[in-house]
């Protein structure tokens, strides 16, 4: 017996004109589809709406998903949402495909922030040039600042940027 | 009455380095009329803090800092022992129905990283922070973060009508009493405190 599974995800993120993001975050299976839809206030990036819908087969711990969901408004994006977001929705009776809604959405955001700089950054062919391109784009989003290697205190990116 | 709202001990909270006798010791040298023990997701047994209290004649109140998913809440008046990440809505539910008092601890404190000034945010964006709904007051002046992250909380909860207490957060002994709150009546017991915050009867100082 051949068994077929087929799953695709999709995230985006869309500023809107209020200067708060929403954030899409979309599951498809042969067994389960998922609508997840973050806002993100900035410059905080504190979740201040989080909505859910589960449709085809959603397993029976998930099904208080919508409600379940709303626990994670007003945490904020950064240090420590991962410990947070599996104490809210992994474990014993937990819905794990909330965990995943909110920390692909997270990363989602933290891309779209960066990801435009690193753009520009690519057709830069000085180094110097290219740092401070890094190092300003830093400064403009300090949430970003600690939250990978790449951008820890010791690391050369970070020489001059005084917070 | 002045009293510190927020301070750790060694010997409940391994993040500090105060141990009971020199928080007492501490507290009656910078003259403090009491201090409220708030260990993280911990509430001292009664009894040990009232046989403290008789034998080192200095007022010991009981709270607990409850690390919430939106942030630490500091609780008083409440016995429940709540474990795990807590959503700040379910646990205002469970303060409400126990009649006790929270407080959103600093709430503006910059996770480590940076200070709220580089956050360039306003005080109309910071009053959005969702926590602020499930909660009686604000910590509005707190030993432990910077100047501007207290003014912001100061600001928040002045924009929003909510009260402000004040606590040095301490977790060494110089800390203690950085920040106090007021009292304008005497305050014996838990029960008292908890009437006390309820009835806004506090404005906020410092003792050192």
């Amino acid at each position: 017996m051949t068994l077929r599974f087929l799953r695709n995800k999709l995230v985006e993120v869309e500023p809107c004109s209020d200067g708060t993001l929403d954030v899409f975050w979309r599951l498809t299976d042969d067994l389960l589809k998922v609508d997840a839809r973050l806002k993100i206030q900035p410059p905080e990036l504190e979740i201040t709406e989080a909505e859910v819908r589960m449709d085809r087969f959603p397993p029976s711990v998930c099904q208080s998903a919508p409600e379940l969901f709303e626990d994670i408004e007003g945490v904020t994006i950064g240090p420590g949402l991962r410990k947070i977001v599996h104490g809210l929705f992994s474990g014993p009776g937990g819905c794990s495909i909330l965990a995943d809604a909110v920390l692909e959405s997270a990363n989602a955001v933290i891309l779209h922030f960066t990801r435009p700089a690193i753009q520009a950054g690519e057709s830069v062919t000085d180094d110097e040039e290219k740092l401070a391109n890094t190092r300003a784009m830093l400064s403009a989003n300090p949430r970003l600042i600690r939250s990978c290697v790449a951008f820890q205190d010791d690391s050369p990116i970070m020489q001059g940027i005084e917070l | 009455m002045k009293i510190d709202l927020h301070l750790h001990t060694s010997d409940r909270s391994p993040c500090s380095d105060i141990s009971i006798s020199e928080l007492i010791a501490e507290a009656k040298r910078i003259g403090l009329d009491g201090f409220c023990m708030t260990e993280h997701q911990f509430i001292w047994p009664l009894e040990e803090t009232e046989e403290l209290a008789r034998n080192e004649g200095i007022r010991i109140f009981r709270g607990n800092e409850i690390t919430s998913a939106q942030g630490d809440v500091l609780v008083y008046g409440l016995e429940k022992d709540i474990k795990g990440v807590v959503p700040i809505k379910a646990l205002q539910k469970e303060v409400v129905a126990a009649g006790a008092f929270s407080v959103l601890a600093h709430p503006f404190r910059g996770f480590k990283m940076f200070g709220i000034g580089e956050l360039q945010m306003s005080v109309e964006q910071a009053c959005k922070k969702k926590a602020l709904q499930f909660v009686n007051a604000v910590e509005i002046a707190n030993g432990k973060v910077r100047d501007k992250e207290n003014e912001m909380a100061m600001k928040v909860a002045e924009a929003l009508g909510l009260p402000g207490t004040a606590g040095s957060d301490a977790h060494n002994v110089d800390e203690v009493g950085l920040f106090v709150t007021i009292f304008e009546r005497d305050i014996k017991n838990d029960a008292d405190l908890v009437a006390e915050l309820h009835a806004g009867r506090f404005s906020t100082g410092n003792a050192r």
